[in-house]
C-alpha cells in the first residue's frame, strides 16, 4: 500500500513538474542580464522530477511494510469533517457566521457522537457567542454577515 | 550599552503604561498553556489559529499575545507530560521521562514547580540573550545587499533536508513543491503573472497565512479525530509543591547550562524546542553526579529539558527578528505575524521600529513573569483540559480556521486555500511528508528569487558576484553543508546497511 502510494505520488508530482515546464516556455524571455521569470520554475521543476524519480527508486527497493488495516474506518471520520468544513464554508457565504456557526458546530458534535444532546446545543450557542464578541465587538475583526442579510 | 538599557526601560515603561497589553499577556500566556497542555494540540497551531485575531491590534499588542501563546505553549507541555504522562507537546516527551517517574513517587507537585521555575530561567535568560545578541546581529546584517539576502534565503532553505522527519526525499520534495508554490503569481522582476490561470486572487501569489492554517491546524484537527477515544486519566491527588534549597542548589547549573545549550539550538535554524528537550537532557545526564537517576525521577533531568526548550524560545527569535529567516514552524508563523502588521523582519525592523523591538523584549519577558505566577500557583489545574471532549474541541479549532482565514481579507477565496492546504496537510502527514518545508520554502522562496535576480542584475549578468563577495560565498557554503550533512550521513547509513546484509 504506502509502496503503491508513494509511486502514484511521485508519478503525479512528475506530471505537476511536466506542466509546469510546458506553462513556463511561454514566459517571457531573459532580457538584458536578467535569466527571466521561467528560469526558476524551470530550474524547480526540473530538480521536482528529479527527486519524485529518487522516490520512485527508493519506493521499489524498499518492499512492502506492514500496513495497518484497522485505519479505514478512522479514515472516515476525518473525511467526514472535511466535508463538513467544506460545507460550513458554503453556507457561510449565505446564511452568515450567526447561523452557521451554530450548525456547523452542533452538528458535527453530534456526528462525532458526543452523549448530551443539551451539552451539544449549550456548547455550540456559547462558542460561537464567544468568538463573535472577540472577533466582531473586542478585535473589530468583520465576520461574514450572509448574502441574505446583507 | 547605557543606550540599550534606556531602550529597555523605555519599553518597560510603554508596557506598564497600557494595561490592555498587560491583560492580552496574561490571556496569551494562559491560552498558550492550554493550547500547550492538550495533547495534539501544539504551539504552532496555537500561534497559527490566534494569529487573524491579531489584525485589529496594535502590533505591540498583537506580537506579545501571540509570543504569549507560544511561551505558554512550550511550557505548557510539560504540565500533561508529568502529571499524566501524555506530553502535550513535542518538546515535553522528554519532561514525561522523569517528571512522570516523580509523580509516581508521590512528588509531581514538586516537579511541577521545578518545571515552572526552568522553564521561567530558561526563558528568561534566553529572552536577555535575544535583548543583547539581536542587535548586533541586526547592525551586521543592515550591509547585506542582494547577493547576501540570497545567500541568507538559500541558507534558510537548505535547512529543509534538516528537518524532513522520516523520510528525507520526501522532505527535500516537499521544500521544492513549497518553492514551485511560491513562483506562483507575479514575478519579481518583470511583473509577468505565472501559473495565475487568470485567478486575480493569487495574482501577488498564493496567501501564506491561509495556508499555514491549513497546514498546522486544520490538518491536525483532521488528524485527531482518528484518536477520538484515547483516554488515560490517572487521578491521584497531587501536594508538596515545596521545594528545598537544597533542590535548587543541585538544579542551578543543570538549569544554566541547558539554557546556554537550548538558546544555542534555538539560534540554529531548523532545530526547535524538541530537539533542544532531548538534547539537554542528554547532556544534563552526562553530567550529572546522580546519573542513576535519570529516568528513576530525577529533578535534573525535568530542569534539563524544561529549561533547554523554553530557552530555545529566545533563541529562535534571533534569526527571525534580525535576518528574517524564519528557524522552525512557529517562528514562521510569527513571521506571517509581523508581516501582516506590516513589519518586514530583519536588519531594518531595528532601524525603523526600535521602541516597538524594546517594547516586544521587555513584553517578552513580562510575559515569562506571568507565566512563572500562573505555573507556580494554577499549573495542577491546567492538567484537567485533557478531559475536554474531543467532539468538542476539534469542531471548535476547525470553525476558528475558516472564521480566521476569512478575516484575514474578508475574503472567502482564502478560505479554499485554507481548505485545500488542510486536506494536502492531512495526507501529507498520512505518507510520511512533513508540512513546515512547504512552509519555509514559500516564505524564503521570493526572497531567492528576487535577489538572485536583482544580484544578477547589479553584477552584470555575471556569476562571480556568488563566489567573490565573502560573507555571500560562507553563507553558501554553510547552506551546502547543512543540506548535504543529512543526505551523506543517509547515505553511509543505508551503505552500512546494505554491507552488514550481505555480510550475514
Amino acid at each position: 500500500m504506502a509502496k503503491r502510494v508513494d509511486i502514484s505520488i511521485a508519478g503525479a508530482l512528475i506530471l505537476l513538474a511536466g506542466i509546469m515546464i510546458y506553462t513556463s516556455k511561454s514566459f517571457p524571455n531573459a532580457q538584458g542580464t536578467d535569466v527571466g521569470a521561467s528560469f526558476f520554475p524551470m530550474v524547480l521543476s526540473s530538480l521536482l522530477i528529479f527527486l519524485s524519480l529518487i522516490l520512485v527508486f527508493t519506493a521499489i527497493r524498499k518492499g512492502e511494510p506492514n500496513s495497518d488495516k484497522s485505519e479505514k474506518t478512522e479514515w472516515k471520520k476525518a473525511i467526514l469533517a472535511m466535508v463538513c468544513t467544506f460545507f460550513y464554508f458554503l453556507v457561510l457565504n449565505y446564511i452568515g457566521y450567526l447561523i452557521a456557526t451554530p450548525l456547523f458546530l452542533g452538528g458535527m458534535m453530534w456526528l462525532y457522537q458526543y452523549q448530551k444532546k443539551i451539552h451539544i446545543i449549550f456548547w455550540s450557542l456559547l462558542i460561537t457567542g464567544i468568538m463573535y464578541l472577540c472577533f466582531v465587538k473586542l478585535l473589530k475583526v468583520p465576520l461574514p454577515v450572509g448574502i441574505f442579510f446583507q | 550599552m547605557g543606550f540599550l538599557f534606556e531602550l529597555i526601560g523605555q519599553g518597560f515603561l510603554s508596557i506598564f503604561s497600557q494595561p490592555s497589553i498587560l491583560l492580552v499577556s496574561v490571556i496569551a500566556v494562559i491560552i498558550g498553556i492550554i493550547v500547550g497542555a492538550l495533547p495534539g494540540l501544539t504551539a504552532t497551531m496555537g500561534v497559527a489559529l490566534l494569529l487573524p485575531m491579531t489584525f485589529g491590534m496594535e502590533p505591540a499588542a498583537a506580537l506579545l499575545l501571540l509570543s504569549g501563546v507560544y511561551f505558554g505553549g512550550i511550557y505548557g507541555g510539560s504540565i500533561t507530560a508529568i502529571l499524566l504522562r501524555t506530553p502535550g507537546t513535542p518538546a515535553a516527551a522528554a519532561t514525561a521521562i522523569d517528571g512522570y517517574a516523580l509523580t509516581q513517587k508521590g512528588m509531581g507537585g514538586k516537579a511541577l514547580t521545578i518545571a515552572t521555575l526552568s522553564s521561567y530561567t530558561g526563558g528568561t535568560i534566553s529572552i536577555l540573550i535575544l535583548m543583547f545578541l539581536a542587535p548586533i546581529l541586526a547592525t551586521f546584517a543592515l550591509k547585506f545587499s542582494a547577493p547576501e539576502t540570497f545567500a541568507l534565503a538559500v541558507f534558510g532553505i537548505s535547512i529543509i533536508a534538516s528537518i524532513s522527519g522520516v523520510s528525507l526525499v520526501k522532505g527535500l520534495i516537499a521544500g521544492t513543491v513549497g518553492l514551485l508554490i511560491a513562483t506562483v503569481g507575479l514575478d519579481p522582476i518583470q511583473g509577468f503573472p505565472r501559473f495565475t490561470g487568470g485567478i486575480t486572487d493569487i495574482m501577488s501569489g498564493i496567501p501564506f497565512i491561509p495556508v499555514m492554517i491549513g497546514l498546522f491546524a486544520a490538518s491536525e484537527a483532521f488528524k485527531s479525530l482518528e484518536e477520538m477515544n484515547v483516554k488515560g486519566k490517572v487521578k491521584t491527588k497531587i501536594q508538596k509543591f515545596g521545594v528545598s534549597r537544597a533542590d535548587i542548589k543541585k538544579i542551578i547549573p543543570t538549569i544554566l547550562r541547558s539554557t546556554g545549550l537550548g538558546t544555542f539550538i534555538g539560534i540554529i535554524p531548523g532545530a526547535g524546542a524538541d530537539i533542544a528537550a532531548f538534547v539537554t537532557y542528554n547532556e544534563a545526564k552526562r553530567f550529572s553526579k546522580h546519573k542513576e537517576e535519570f529516568g528513576e525521577g530525577s529533578i535534573e533531568g525535568v530542569a534539563a529539558c524544561e529549561s533547554g526548550a523554553n530557552a530555545c524560545t529566545g533563541g529562535a527569535l534571533v534569526p527571525l527578528l534580525t535576518l528574517g529567516i524564519p528557524g522552525d514552524s512557529v517562528t514562521a508563523v510569527m513571521l506571517g505575524a509581523l508581516m501582516v502588521q506590516g513589519l518586514q523582519p530583519g536588519p531594518l525592523l531595528f532601524k525603523d521600529n526600535e521602541a516597538l523591538v524594546y517594547t516586544l523584549f521587555s513584553g517578552m519577558l513580562v510575559c515569562y513573569i506571568i507565566m512563572l505566577i500562573i505555573g507556580l500557583f494554577a499549573a495542577r489545574y491546567f492538567a484537567r483540559v485533557v478531559d475536554i471532549p474531543k467532539a468538542i474541541l476539534t469542531p471548535v479549532i476547525l470553525m476558528l480556521c475558516v472564521v480566521g482565514s476569512y478575516a484575514i481579507n474578508n475574503n472567502l477565496f482564502d478560505v479554499i486555500i485554507m481548505l485545500i492546504a488542510g486536506i494536502i496537510g492531512y495526507y501529507m502527514q498520512k505518507f510520511d511528508f512533513p508540512a513546515s518545508p512547504i512552509v519555509l520554502a514559500i516564505i524564503l522562496g521570493p526572497m531567492a528569487e528576487s535577489n538572485f535576480r536583482r544580484a544578477l542584475a547589479l553584477s552584470n549578468g555575471t556569476y562571480e558576484i556568488f563566489y567573490t563577495r565573502p560573507i555571500t560565498l560562507v553563507l553558501l557554503l554553510l547552506s551546502i553543508i547543512t543540506l548535504f550533512t543529512p543526505i551523506i550521513k543517509k547515505l553511509w547509513k543505508t551503505r552500512k546497511e546494505i554491507n552488514n546484509a550481505s555480510l550475514r
